[in-house]
């Protein structure tokens, strides 16, 4: 995401409207991929911290 | 005088073997309930990339001596190690991008002209295709990669949640045990037939739209795309907050449940034994504590050996693509 976003900087500075509109489009794509996967992450780390925490009603 | 010397023998060898003795003895118990438990097992439900990560940071189980003993240098010198290897594709990439922007840019700069027209629509357009072709390869295999991990994780969960499930049914939490385990089932069936059979195809053809529209403003697809993207990001904030809300309230009440179950089990232990109750109670609540010091082993274990089968794929994406 972060190569892609100063790619299509440097795409800006040349005034190179078609790639860079090509750049950030991608850009966006990689953005859902790296949502998806940090959403599944989240849900694994929630889950187990919850169970960890739960030990204090065990007695 | 001699009942003294042996009294202080005895005094001393006992000061002695006895913590060499408790050491080994929770070792051993520790060990064994591992073993039985099924948590021995779970390293080998990882991916072979993290069951290497893991290595290289010293943890080969779910032992909780190896788990406390990782130190910050060597951890980042493992994070940094793996970020080094995931950007290096990404950046190769960006370098021949760079290069053809600089191109597009000089014969723009040099205003040629083809016929009549000006060369540097025709220009823009070869740029935006090399582009094209630089940039899509890397994407759809970071896209592939990313399905794998997920699907990947959602088949530690499923390994990993029966075990945690008995861990915590035989420490005394069999409420809690219940609401996670069904919860946790359910959702990581639910996220292993997702990435199987729809992140991969959906992206894809996100991706295929976006660039379709970005190349060629006449096919005005851009609203369609904003749509999903927005779709995808508030359906995944909504199952975010619906499962934390979910889990915590199962928690709270589950947890409160439980709590009681154990109070009134060292209760009737306590009364209604004659003469050891109160021993035989105490010894309940240290092995509940023995017990519950492996669920806290495997726990961690789970949160190390998530955020590693998560980190090449989150630095793919993030540093480069």
């Amino acid at each position: 995401m972060v190569t892609l976003n100063v790619c299509a900087g440097a795409g800006d500075i040349f005034e190179l409207k078609e790639i860079t509109s090509l750049l950030r489009a991608v850009a966006k794509a990689v953005e859902l991929i790296l949502a998806i996967v940090l959403c599944c992450l989240t849900v694994l780390t929630v889950s187990t911290a919850i169970v960890l925490l739960m030990g204090k009603g065990g007695g | 005088m001699k009942r003294m010397v042996c009294l202080m023998l005895a005094l001393f060898l006992l000061a002695i073997l006895a913590p060499i003795a408790r050491a080994e003895t929770t070792e051993d118990y520790y060990a064994e309930q591992m073993e039985e438990s099924g948590a021995a097992d779970l390293p080998e439900e990882l991916p072979m990339e993290t069951q290497n990560a893991l290595e290289e940071l010293g943890i080969r189980g779910t032992d909780w001596q190896a788990l406390t003993a990782i130190t910050p240098e060597s951890l980042f010198s493992e994070i940094g190690g793996m970020a080094e290897e995931s950007a290096q594709g990404p950046l190769q990439a960006a370098t021949s991008v760079i290069a053809v922007l600089l191109l597009c840019a000089l014969c723009n700069g040099m205003k040629l002209s083809l016929g009549d027209k000006p060369l540097g629509g025709v220009i823009g357009m070869v740029g935006a295709l090399c582009v094209c072709t630089t940039v899509v390869g890397p994407v759809v295999a970071c896209i592939e990669h990313a399905a794998q991990v997920v699907q990947a994780a959602a088949g530690f969960l499923l390994a990993c949640v029966p075990v945690l499930a008995g861990i915590m049914l035989a420490a005394g939490q069999p409420a809690s045990a219940g609401s996670y385990n069904l919860l946790m089932m359910a959702v990581g069936n639910v996220i292993s037939i997702l990435s199987a059979s729809i992140l991969v195809p959906g992206l894809n053809i996100y991706l295929a739209l976006s660039i379709v529209s970005a190349i060629s403003p006449g096919v005005n697809l851009g609203g369609i795309c904003n749509a999903f993207h927005k779709v995808v990001k508030w359906v995944l904030g909504f199952c975010m907050t619906v499962f934390a809300g979910l889990l915590t309230v199962h928690s709270i009440v589950a947890s409160s449940m439980d709590e009681t179950t154990a109070k009134a089990a060292k209760f009737v232990v306590s009364s209604f034994v004659p003469v050891v109750g109160s021993a035989l109670g105490d010894a309940l609540q240290t092995v509940t504590g023995c017990v519950k010091l492996l669920k806290s082993g495997v726990g961690a274990f789970g949160l190390l050996a998530g955020a590693l089968i998560f980190y090449p794929s989150f630095c793919s994406a993030c540093s480069g693509w």
